[in-house]
């Protein structure tokens, strides 16, 4: 165990030396980072003793569901910070995934095994995500984890009305079933309401926060950036601290003098895809002259659940996600893309993607391949889901990528 | 160690913009390490195996081409290391700078032929297809193998190893076959059984070779397509020496490999030193060319 613990002890020292040196001047990134730093473990503490109702879930635009049936939910992307090596070979050594297969899924199902008995035991993930996600929540289930999934349809541009409805429609059915998987009680639909609006409310700030830095741009790096748009969706747990958080950054960067924490010199490039666990990725992006300035990412912070009083909040909830880019086509993502692009002024595009995942790797060469007959360079990275420190090949890339823009 | 002047390896212009400079540019290899001087008009290059320690390799060889151009570190502007070893650098004596391979294989193609707009880099370690502006040898695009040994050097060498070759022999086997073996295999675990298989079969070593250099031909061809393909077409990198390597590559792309007037293997290193007289002159002119 001494290696796995290194490995983990140096990924959580690199957010500390971002916390502690690199932001040393900002109280709200502070905060931030401390809510990433204990989620987990509180979680898991609050949930095994009964204190709180805590499931493993993606973490994404369904929690307002969760928090309307007065449970968390802990996210399956957070774990992966917390992941080792030593899950990947249970995964490949016990569980007889091939070397070749997802960085993600094989982490996932090691950890949740090593977890088994200290943790808390209920999965609901969206089936829309990735297929052999589930996979490994099912073989879970064999260590005592009480499994479900939450059956979303993907809603393609050109699909005709009535089969998007009829997609809207089953959704709305294992939504309310999901209600009673999670509380025991069908779903209070006001609740729902008032927790589509907290997480409106979250992502307006992640918005005016991330509008903020690109006046600002070396004032939050990238990887606290991404930390505070990670925790937009699922507030780490806890929603008034995550937006006492936010609102002081806000206060923090509205002081700021025009050119204040900016360098108009870095190269501005949107991240898309993944929300890579490799720390040092980050790192050198920003020690090579660039800065992430825009987020392609699952978390879609520019948007939110319709707020209008008239519209039934099961519809509202359901619409925002059937139509939304996470459960759409490469072009729903292009859309979302160019969004991130026009306001970040972007010149590059880094397409970052797990070791093994099929589903990714495609994608991204339709990508790659759009952009650049659009003039604008992408590049497509894959790196682990587990903590440790990048390839020297994947930082070769991202900084010869950088390079080539500068 | 050898010497040559700038102007019998670069074209003249080039050749010109350092006249007056003095740096360094070294190339840390997974398996070679590669290093160049660029001073008073010439260019003194050598090749050494790669040590444990970057740092020790790197600087002996610094240091044997110091000596050979009858200088000391003093006379040295910059440095700029690149390559696999590139981050383990540390010279107190000189400025230093890292810049990626994949931008000095760009720049030091450019400065060996300026024609060239695509290269194939083939190390140790790893395969890049890389394009590059034929103005300034700026990279435009780039693609890399993933992580995996076929086609790479590592995957020859192995080979070599099964079919009891030195490394430096299996292309010239491979060049002497007459029926190069079909080997279907993309991962080098699975090659490298294929390859026991012929070999238990009797095909020759000849043979084998070549089908190796084929199969890993078109990995990089594979690259190629990635990021589109223009003439010229350099081939850089440790494994540039392989002439069946060569042979392979010019047969399954259908492209003759352009020519340099020193061997292609430096090139990574020559764009180190051009990318270190460029910081040279940045640093001279942030003290009013004072320095």
């Amino acid at each position: 165990m001494g290696e796995i613990n290194k490995g983990v002890t140096e990924q959580m020292k690199h957010l500390e030396f971002t916390r502690d040196v690199v932001h040393s001047y900002s109280k709200g990134v502070k905060r931030v980072i401390n809510l990433a730093l204990n989620y987990v473990y509180d979680m898991e503490a609050e949930g095994v003793s009964g204190r709180r109702n805590v499931i493993w879930a993606g973490g994404l635009a369904e929690s307002p569901l969760f928090y309307a049936c007065g449970a968390t939910p802990l996210a399956l992307s957070e774990l992966g910070r917390l992941g080792s090596a030593d899950a990947m070979q249970i995964a490949e050594n016990d569980f007889q995934m091939p070397r070749e297969a997802c960085s993600m899924v094989k982490v996932l199902t090691g950890e949740y095994f090593l977890r088994k008995d200290s943790t808390v035991k209920r999965i609901l993930f969206r089936g829309n995500a990735c297929e052999p996600i589930n996979m490994c929540a099912e073989l879970m289930t064999k260590y005592g984890y009480d499994f479900r999934v939450l059956d979303t349809g993907f809603a393609s541009p050109d699909m005709t009305p009535e089969r998007k409805q009829a997609l809207i429609d089953n959704f709305k059915r294992e939504v309310e079933d999901a209600a009673v998987w999670i509380s025991g009680k069908p779903l209070d639909k006001a609740r729902l309401r008032e927790e589509m609006n907290r997480y409106n409310r979250s992502m307006r700030k992640v918005r005016t926060i991330m509008n903020l830095r690109r006046e600002h741009n070396t004032y939050i790096r990238s990887l606290p950036a991404m930390f505070i748009i990670l925790g937009s969706t699922h507030y780490f747990g806890r929603y008034d601290e995550y937006m006492e958080a936010l609102d002081m950054i806000i206060e923090e960067m509205s002081l700021l003098a025009p050119g204040d924490y900016n360098d108009d010199s870095l190269v501005r490039l949107v991240w898309s895809g993944g929300r890579g666990m490799e720390f040092g990725v980050y790192e050198a992006i920003d020690d090579a002259g660039a800065c992430i300035m825009g987020w392609n990412l699952l978390n879609t912070f520019e948007t939110g659940f319709s707020e209008d009083p008239e519209k039934d909040p099961l519809d509202a909830f359901v619409e925002y996600q059937v139509g939304g880019k996470n459960s759409g086509s490469v072009e729903d993502s292009f859309r979302a893309m160019d969004v991130q692009i026009r306001k970040s002024n972007a010149v590059g595009i880094i397409l970052y993607g797990y070791v093994g995942c099929s589903m990714g790797s495609i994608m991204f060469e339709l990508q790659r391949e759009h952009y650049r007959k659009r003039g604008i360079s992408a590049m497509s990275v894959a790196g682990s889901f587990q903590v440790g420190p990048p390839t020297g090949q994947l930082v070769t890339r991202v900084k010869a990528f950088i390079e080539m823009l500068s | 160690m050898a010497v040559a002047e700038l102007k019998d390896v670069f074209d003249e212009d080039l050749a010109l913009k350092h006249r007056d400079s003095a740096v360094v540019g070294l190339d840390i290899g997974s398996r070679g390490t590669k290093a160049v001087v660029f001073y008073g008009g010439r260019l003194y290059y050598g090749v050494t195996v790669s040590g444990i320690s970057s740092q020790e390799t790197g600087e002996s060889l610094i240091n044997e081409l110091l000596a050979e151009a009858g200088i000391g570190w003093e006379s040295v502007e910059y440095l700029v290391g690149t390559g696999y070893g590139r981050v383990a650098l540390e010279f107190t004596q000189v400025p230093v700078k890292v810049v990626t391979e994949i931008s000095c294989h760009g720049m030091g193609a450019h400065y060996l032929n300026r024609d060239v707009r695509t290269i194939i880099d083939i190390g140790g370690q790893d395969s890049k297809a890389i394009k590059i502006d034929a103005d300034n040898g700026k990279v435009v695009d780039f693609i890399m193998n993933d992580k995996c040994a076929a086609g790479t050097g590592r995957f020859l060498e192995k080979v070599a190893q099964i079919l009891e070759l030195e490394l430096d022999e299996l292309g010239e086997y491979a060049v002497r076959s007459k029926r190069p073996c079909d080997i279907s295999s993309q991962c080098v675990v699975f090659a490298e059984s294929e390859v026991i298989s012929l070999k238990a079969k009797g095909y020759s070593k000849e043979d084998i070779a070549a089908g190796i250099h084929f199969a890993t031909a078109r990995r990089v061809k594979n690259l190629l397509k990635r990021t589109g393909f223009e003439d010229t077409l350099l081939f850089t990198g440790g494994v540039s020496n392989n002439q069946g390597m060569v042979k392979a590559l010019e047969e399954t792309i259908g492209k003759t490999i352009g020519d340099t007037r020193l061997d292609a293997m430096y090139a990574g290193a020559i764009g180190a030193a051009v990318f270190a007289a460029e910081y040279a002159r940045e640093l001279t002119e942030s003290y009013g060319g004072q320095l």
